[in-house]
């Protein structure tokens, strides 16, 4: 009994200091972002909202931000398209090979990045593509696509296919019975994938570094370069600010379908 | 065929029955998705591969023979290999706990926790290194804590060095460890440890030979991606080390992004590639011995 | 049957959830090597009572005593109380043998003895070469004959069965019904078997404890459960009967003369005058026919019929709420809807309760 107690306790514990651990660096860049010192001191001597003024006045900074949340968007849909007609076919079809063929559509997320952007520029340079937007786009889809699949394979594993029979039965064709009862079971799986996939495409530095170019820089591109020049608060307001738009997605995806069904990873 | 009870037929493994003969319609949605990456991901792999063992048109390991002759290049792969383990080691002791501490949570603690894993997601490594930096000065919060709770006498080096780098890494990869072990966690039946405790099973027995093995799919999940993504990473060594810790990334990143020679990045590229193919291998191979199947 | 002081005794045992009672002062006494039936509807808690008895469940008062012992505060893993559950529970990750020997290394008992264990039980259970199979690779029958043998591998003071063969098609049902009376009773074990199923309850058991929202409403063997009811539900849940709401009309010495939509009845029992009250005989011992010596008779219209192959059930009109049933053998006049009849029963077999 006393042991079980104990480890009961040592859990929460443990718990409490991740929790802390993972919102430490949240916290400090929200401070950072309104301090009105341009060095990072904490606690912020005083309170000043210069460094979000300076960043709507950034020239290069809202390219970089509408870039990377394009590609983003643009990458997660259509893994999202990829991904669940690849989960469907694993779990209702009968194949030989479909555990190597999960590995496989799983593994660009252990991949080390770099070496994928190097693999990706040299392929794309000899098949002639030099358009970067365009590959950025091909590289990114590459890092999205892992999410979806996994996410959206473990919710349709678990879903049960004679509710689609049912709604044929009742006068559905079989497009628009899978279409009305699997989209709201699977609607879950979609958002965190597609949040996970959409922040994984804007957090992206590795496979980017080798696709951008002088006119195509993404977000994080352009953080770390703007961190090596000039490092002021500045980067800490960009961050505050994409802090801000996940929160705002998180608290929509919980009225939608409740945080809870967010983790399945 | 089994007539199993509904609750067992609803399970991932059980999805991937042995094949029949025929070829379902159905199959061939797998093709956009996977030709997809054979052509986008996979290809471009190979290419390099081949062409880390193809110098001025002959087949030649030259450029292993020199870069495994070389110290320095052990001492890279030695660095990058202990700190992701050590990474791993500390994901794992810390982040099987709390996928259990989520997975008892109810309504709003669940789901502040689970907003607390994901949130930080969204802030950008970039961002997230660079305030780790910040944390991790001589007066920054970690060494103001260490101090106040006792636990040195003295501001320690944090920044620049391999534990800052770990407690930074950490940070970033924490919840991929926690959320693979929790969905797991999640899934496990309640009854069957009800039953093992009317079998004489006490708490403790319960949990090693009941509820551990059966969160050992998501663990193997965690580590690996844990792993490799700790053995791949390049931002959070950059800003939290600098030019003092090589690991392979920031080899082959100097390789390609800084330096005129490529023949180093390429060999690196390789060998950093073999490592991670190497674990996504062994994590199929583990899972399928750890996942309860036919 | 049996004898012997309370194996098993419940004491005044009660269960709430959020405010709400789901077992309220039940009492419950088994004799060792009885096989007792819970018989109930979902809900009627009969479930909660199996867990607070393993130990799964703490109640919010009252005591549980096996043996002697008092187990009220005893964690379940030391009781030795061992459960089948509806769903088998049945180990995933380990193999059948592994299974079976799982309470036995939890005790941390030597490894010959486990393997000899193991192999007997697999042989009681008529499985014994499936030890090395997965679970996933038995059928329904198989599984829950290996939760049995896990079970019954540890030697448990009292076995608890919850709805243990609900998931099973009927006949396998029947034949595993039969196994399992006779594996428990060979073995001398102590049973409590949970059941929503009458004939199971019926067939199975030496007593029958017929329970609804939360209390026992009648404990007795099959027969008396059945040709005796004490209440009204208990008449209800177990076999089919003719129902008719009266009026008490007079008392007659031992026996009440009720007033029915369908004609006037006697029937033993107490009852003031003008109470209202029902009414109940069981369909075998209906005849159609003119009343003899002093039976009682009631007019009916048939309404349907249904056939089960060795007898036919005529259903009759009957007020809202009422019933009316007769069995007709195998052998019996044909009778169509439609048909005025009058039905006659012995009064003895007569039952009348207050009306609820």
């Amino acid at each position: 009994m006393m042991l079980e107690r104990a480890a009961v306790v040592a859990m929460w514990t443990v718990t409490a200091a991740v929790v802390l651990t993972l919102l430490a660096p949240l916290a400090v860049t929200l401070a950072v972002s309104v301090s009105a010192s341009s060095v990072f001191n904490l606690p912020p001597p005083a309170l000043s909202s210069r460094w979000y003024e300076r960043m709507l006045r950034l020239r290069e900074l809202w390219p970089a931000v509408r870039l990377s949340v394009g590609i983003a968007a643009v990458s997660t849909v259509i893994s999202l398209g990829l991904g669940t007609l690849c989960a469907i076919a694993v779990t209702r079809g009968t194949f030989p090979g479909k555990t190597a063929l999960v590995t496989f559509m799983v593994s660009p997320l252990m991949m080390p990045g770099l070496v994928v952007g190097v693999a990706l520029l040299q392929f794309l340079r000899e098949i002639g593509l030099r358009d970067a937007y365009l590959s950025l786009l091909i590289g990114h889809v590459v890092i999205t696509l892992p999410y979806v699949t996994r996410t959206v394979l473990a919710s349709l594993s678990l879903f049960d296919f004679t509710l689609v029979e049912a709604a044929r039965t009742l006068g559905c064709s079989h497009p628009r019975a899978l279409v009305k009862v699997m989209v709201p079971v699977l609607a879950p799986a979609f958002l965190t994938s597609g949040l996970f996939a959409f922040l994984a495409s804007m957090d992206n530095y590795p496979i980017s570094i080798f696709l951008v170019d002088a006119r195509h820089k993404t977000l994080p591109i352009l953080m770390l370069q703007y961190l090596e020049e000039n490092p002021d608060p500045t980067i800490a307001a960009i961050s505050s600010g994409l802090v801000l738009m996940t929160i705002v997605v998180l608290l929509i995806a919980d009225r939608l379908v409740g945080l809870r069904r967010l983790a399945d990873f | 065929m089994s007539t199993a009870p509904a609750s067992l037929s609803a399970r991932a493994d059980l999805v991937l029955a042995p094949p029949r003969r025929r070829l379902q319609p159905v199959a061939l949605l797998a093709l956009p998705g996977a030709g997809y990456l054979a052509l986008a991901f996979a290809a471009p792999l190979a290419l390099l591969l081949m062409a880390s063992v193809i110098s001025e048109g002959r087949p030649t390991l030259a450029g292993y023979r020199t870069f495994l002759a070389d110290p320095f290049s052990w001492t890279v792969m030695a660095n990058t290999i202990r700190s992701a383990g050590l990474i791993t080691l500390i994901c794992l002791v810390a982040g099987y706990p709390a996928a259990f501490a989520l997975a008892r949570a109810a309504g709003l603690l669940q789901a502040a926790l689970l907003a607390a894993l994901v949130l930080p997601l969204s802030v950008g490594v970039v961002v997230k290194a660079f305030a780790w930096t910040i944390l991790l000065r001589s007066d920054g919060v970690v060494n103001r804590a260490l101090v106040g709770l006792g636990a040195v006498d003295a501001p320690v080096r944090l920044l620049f060095t391999e534990s800052g780098l770990v407690l930074g890494a950490v940070n970033v990869f924490l919840p991929f460890m926690v959320l693979p072990i929790f969905s797991v966690v999640k899934l496990i039946d309640p009854r069957l440890l009800d039953a093992a405790a009317t079998l004489g099973s006490s708490p403790l027995h319960r949990f090693f030979r009941v509820t551990l093995p059966l969160t050992m799919p998501g663990v193997i999940a965690g580590v690996a991606f844990v792993f490799s993504m700790s053995v791949s990473m390049y931002v959070i060594p950059t800003l939290l080390m600098g030019d003092r810790f090589k690991t392979l990334s920031v080899l082959i990143a100097r390789s390609f992004l800084f330096m005129r020679d490529r023949s180093v990045g390429s060999t690196a590229s390789v060998m950093l590639l073999l490592i991670a193919v190497a674990v996504v291998v062994a994590s199929a191979l583990l899972t399928r011995r750890w996942q309860p199947s036919r | 049957m049996p004898g012997g002081a309370a194996y098993l005794d419940v004491i005044d045992v009660a269960k709430w959830f959020r405010e709400t009672p789901v077992i309220e002062g039940l009492d419950l006494q088994v004799r060792a090597g009885e096989f007792v039936s819970l018989l109930g509807p979902s809900g009627c808690g009969k479930t909660t009572l199996l867990r607070i008895v393993a130990g799964l469940l703490a109640a919010d008062r009252g005591r549980v005593r096996l043996d002697g012992a008092d187990l009220t505060r005893v964690p379940a893993h030391k009781r030795n109380v061992g459960v089948v559950f509806q769903s088998y529970a049945l180990f995933p990750h380990l193999t059948v043998a592994d299974n079976v020997a799982f309470g036995l290394k939890a005790r941390g008992t030597p490894r010959a003895e486990i393997d000899a264990t193991v192999a007997r039980v697999l042989a009681l259970v008529r499985l014994a070469d499936h030890g090395a199979r997965s679970v996933f690779a038995l059928s329904g029958g198989q599984q829950q004959r290996i939760a049995v043998a896990r079970a019954l591998a540890v030697r448990p003071k009292l076995l608890l069965l919850d709805e243990p063969l609900s998931a099973l098609d009927r006949k396998l049902r029947e034949t595993m019904r039969m196994e399992l009376q006779h594996l428990l009773r060979d073995l001398g074990i102590t049973a409590i078997f949970v059941t929503h199923d009458q004939d199971e309850a019926l067939v199975m058991s030496d007593r029958v404890a017929v329970m609804n929202a939360g209390r026992i409403e009648q404990f007795d063997t099959p027969a008396t459960v059945y040709t005796r009811p004490a209440t009204p539900f208990v008449l209800d849940f177990v076999g089919m009967s003719t129902r008719l709401r009266g009026t008490v009309a007079g008392v007659d010495g031992n026996e009440v003369v009720v007033d029915t939509a369908a004609g006037r009845v006697r029937a033993p029992g107490r009852a003031a005058p003008g109470a209202a009250v029902l009414v109940a005989v069981r369909p075998e011992n209906v005849r159609l026919g003119a009343p003899r010596n002093g039976e009682n008779a009631l007019e009916l219209k048939v309404r349907d019929l249904v056939f089960l192959g060795s007898k036919t059930f005529l259903h009759f009109h009957a007020p809202d709420g009422d019933q009316a049933v007769a069995e007709l053998p195998a052998s019996g006049e044909r009778r169509a809807p439609g048909d005025q009849v009058t039905a006659s029963f012995d009064v003895g077999a007569t039952l009348v309760y207050p009306a609820p």
